[in-house]
């Protein structure tokens, strides 16, 4: 699945947004769905990111396993990772390591 | 008697902080994206950059504003449609229960910058919790310290020393038990290449019943970092028990634990005034010297002093 954004919305920096996964189940009506066998975020400005599970509930986008995410200039793993579904915000939690100012790789 | 016997903190500093990355860790880490130039940390969060590490219960991260960025080059503006992303760190602003080390040195109070580009680290605390730098057994307390990274050079506001380092134990005369010296004023730099404390404003030295005060006051350290001199400038006042020195300038030299005042020097001791080109006084002992002295002494003034 791909995403982009519209200009001016909060993730529009990202540029567009590409979601992969080997398997995703859902439903529109309850605006409820859920991504699983490791799932795969690349943006056009270079951020990446994997993790094995998300869940989406219509609010929030939400994950309970190991979660990296690496971009231009930062690398950083949490335990967990929660982001408003506008991409308004987003939290990694339960341990979060990581390089800021770090070597593109 | 005022054996002094201080060595600072400028002994065996680091090296400059090179560039590089920053390594982090925390509890949890935010990015709000209506605040595209702040990165969140929260709980137990670690800050390290090269030998230079950061403990605090909350940090912020400020990232350059993208226009300040450096340019990216064409062919990379066509390739990426999307707005560079790496921007570099401005500065960390870190709150409660910070700690910071780096080689000998650490330091701690409740709120602190690191300002990236300028290498500076400033630390306050609360007026209860004033922010602290350690350097071994030395404690310099104030109530801004600013760590210079790339020299490190320290600037204090309003600092309160107490120096326990001994110029070295077995040069101390046996029964020295004055404990250690307090040196207040309005301001210290330490000039980590120079091996020199500048105190300024109102500078004030403590030692047992001694109190030297003068507005200007450099101590400098050998390579050992041990103190070799205290130059007060600017008017100084010596003062122990009825004795008091007055000079425009004094030195004292920190092997030999002498004073030498000039500058219109003179020693007031009890009815005594004792006036000459030079007085050196023996803080050990009540030996002076005096050059060129010329003398008003009121014997009657010193009659409980008999012999034992």
């Amino acid at each position: 699945m791909t995403v982009f954004p519209e200009p001016g919305a909060q993730v529009a920096s990202f540029g567009a947004m590409h979601f992969s996964a080997p398997s995703a189940t859902g439903e529109v009506s309850a605006r409820h769905g859920v991504a699983t066998g490791g799932v795969r975020f690349a943006a056009a400005r270079g951020d990446r990111g994997q993790t094995q599970s998300l869940e989406y509930d219509g609010d929030t986008v939400h994950g309970e396993d190991l979660v990296r995410l690496s971009g231009p200039g930062y690398r950083v793993q949490g335990r967990g990772v929660v982001a408003r579904a506008d991409g308004s915000t987003i939290t990694l939690r339960d341990g979060v390591r990581g390089t800021l100012q770090a070597d593109d790789e | 008697m005022i054996p002094l016997t201080v060595a600072i903190l400028a002994a065996a500093a680091p090296a400059g902080l090179p560039p590089g990355p920053v390594d982090f860790s925390a509890r949890e880490m935010r990015f709000e994206a209506k605040d595209r130039r702040v990165l969140y940390l929260d709980g137990e969060v670690h800050l390290n950059r090269g030998d230079l590490t950061v403990l605090s219960d909350h940090a912020i991260a400020d990232l350059a504003d993208e226009h300040r960025q450096k340019p990216v080059p064409k062919k990379a503006r066509k390739a990426k449609k999307a707005e560079p992303a790496n921007r570099e760190i401005e500065k960390f602003t870190v709150d409660g229960n910070v700690h910071v080390s780096r080689g000998p040195r650490t330091a701690d109070g409740d709120h602190g910058v690191v300002d990236m580009s300028a290498q500076t680290l400033v630390l306050t605390g609360t007026k209860a919790a004033p922010p602290i730098l350690h350097d071994g057994p030395e404690i310099l307390e104030g109530e801004r310290i600013l760590l210079h990274t790339d020299t490190d050079d320290v600037d204090v506001q309003k600092p309160h020393l107490v120096l326990h380092r001994a110029l070295a134990e077995k040069t101390l005369p046996a029964g020295d038990a004055e404990g250690p010296m307090r040196v207040d004023a309005d301001r210290l730099v330490l000039h980590n290449q120079a091996k020199l404390a500048r105190f300024t404003d109102d500078v004030v030295v403590r030692r047992g019943d001694a109190v030297m005060r003068s507005p200007r006051m450099d101590a400098r350290y050998g390579k050992d970092g041990e103190l070799t001199l205290l130059e007060m400038r600017g008017g100084v006042d010596v003062r122990q028990g009825d004795r008091r020195a007055t000079g425009e300038s004094a030195d004292y030299d920190a092997k030999a634990r002498t004073m030498v005042l000039l500058g219109d020097p003179k020693l007031y001791d009890r009815g005594d005034v004792l006036v000459g080109d030079r007085i050196e006084l023996s803080l050990d002992s009540s030996e002076v010297r005096v050059t060129k002295g010329r003398a008003r002494l009121r014997p009657e003034a010193h009659k409980d002093e008999g012999s034992p």
